[in-house]
């Protein structure tokens, strides 16, 4: 029984990546800005396809965006969040899209990752992102846990940023 | 003649009966009553909305909010709030947080910061001077906004979310 909750209580913790031990690696590129968030497992799990167990019932996050230097535009991102047993984020490619299902002109953050479904952001302004379900309908969190991102303070921001150096 | 008349008072009673049913039953009569939760950070700006005395040590909030009819834009709101201290390892507070309770008022409006044409909730609770502003994301989700009408910017932890669970 000992056994059976220390190998649950360690596999929890392979599928939540602390953000608070995420460091960023370096890149050459404009950050757009970094947003951290708590949201509830199994539903992000599953669109995603990570696999998960039932005793998940939260997902640390931390998504740093970077645009590029010259137009502007997206230029790459780094996700931590879902089983990475390095605490190496997932990096990848985002771009910018519209339309959710309650709002046409909604601006989207579509974060491509790799041989899966796209990871969909809706921006609600510059500092808050809503995740979306494939659908383009926002998730529906809990009394606990919601579905959004929060941009970091610039201090903090910066703090991050010189763990990376 | 007399069974005629007993045939014309069943039939009076009986329109009666439905005119009756009508009143009182109609959709737009019936006041529905939508229920709204989450937990969200208990930074300066929503204690000092809360009218919390400053300094009151807390790390977090969990909401409770009931909104009626809101298919008419405006109407009665009651909202439970526990503030604190979160209790490690657990979703909960230390010694169960502090209880408030709020009753009221609210309307819809038009327009935030981002997005003129956004629909936001002004409630205005008895208990507070200041209104309380939400935004409407979609039906089931709403997010806390500055006096300035800006989202209020979340935690790591936590957002100013509130999830339509009724």
């Amino acid at each position: 029984m000992k056994y059976y909750i220390l190998f649950i209580f360690l596999s929890g913790g392979l599928l939540i990546a602390s953000p608070c031990t995420a460091q960023l690696i370096p890149q050459k590129k404009p950050l757009m800005g970094i947003f951290d968030g708590r949201s509830p497992c199994q539903e992000l799990a599953r669109m995603i396809q990570e696999k998960t167990i039932p005793e998940c019932d939260k997902i640390k996050w931390r998504l740093a965006l970077y645009r590029d230097s010259v137009t502007g535009k997206p230029n790459g991102y780094q996700l931590w969040g879902l089983i990475y047993r390095n605490e190496r984020p997932r990096e990848g490619q985002w771009q910018i899209t519209r339309g959710t299902k309650a709002d046409p002109d909604a601006t989207v953050y579509q974060l491509d990752l790799e041989g899966k479904p796209s990871l969909l952001l809706q921006q609600g302004d510059d500092n808050v992102l809503f995740f979306l379900d494939a659908d383009r309908n926002l998730f529906v969190g809990n009394r606990d846990f919601s579905y959004t991102l929060n941009r970091v303070s610039k201090a903090d921001e910066l703090r991050i940023m010189s763990m990376a150096k | 003649m007399v069974s005629g008349k007993i045939i014309v008072n069943l039939l009076l009673c009986a329109f009666l009966g439905l005119c009756a049913c009508g009143q009182t039953n109609t959709p737009q009569q019936v006041a529905t009553t939508d229920l709204f939760v989450g937990s969200t950070p208990s930074d300066s700006l929503i204690m000092a909305m809360l009218q919390i005395p400053p300094g009151t040590k807390s790390t977090f909030m969990k909401w409770e909010l009931h909104l009626q009819n809101r298919k008419a834009g405006k109407g009665q709101f009651e909202a439970i709030v526990f503030y604190g201290v979160d209790k490690p390892g657990t979703n909960g507070f230390m010694d169960g947080g502090t209880r408030l309770a709020l009753t009221g008022t609210y309307t819809l409006q038009n327009g935030a910061a981002a997005n003129a044409k956004a629909k936001v909730y002004h409630l205005q609770a008895a208990q507070l001077s200041a209104l309380l502003l939400l935004i409407e994301m979609d039906n089931n989700i709403l997010h806390f906004l500055t006096p300035d009408k800006h989202f209020i910017v979340g935690n790591g932890g936590f957002g100013y979310v509130l999830n339509r669970i009724q």
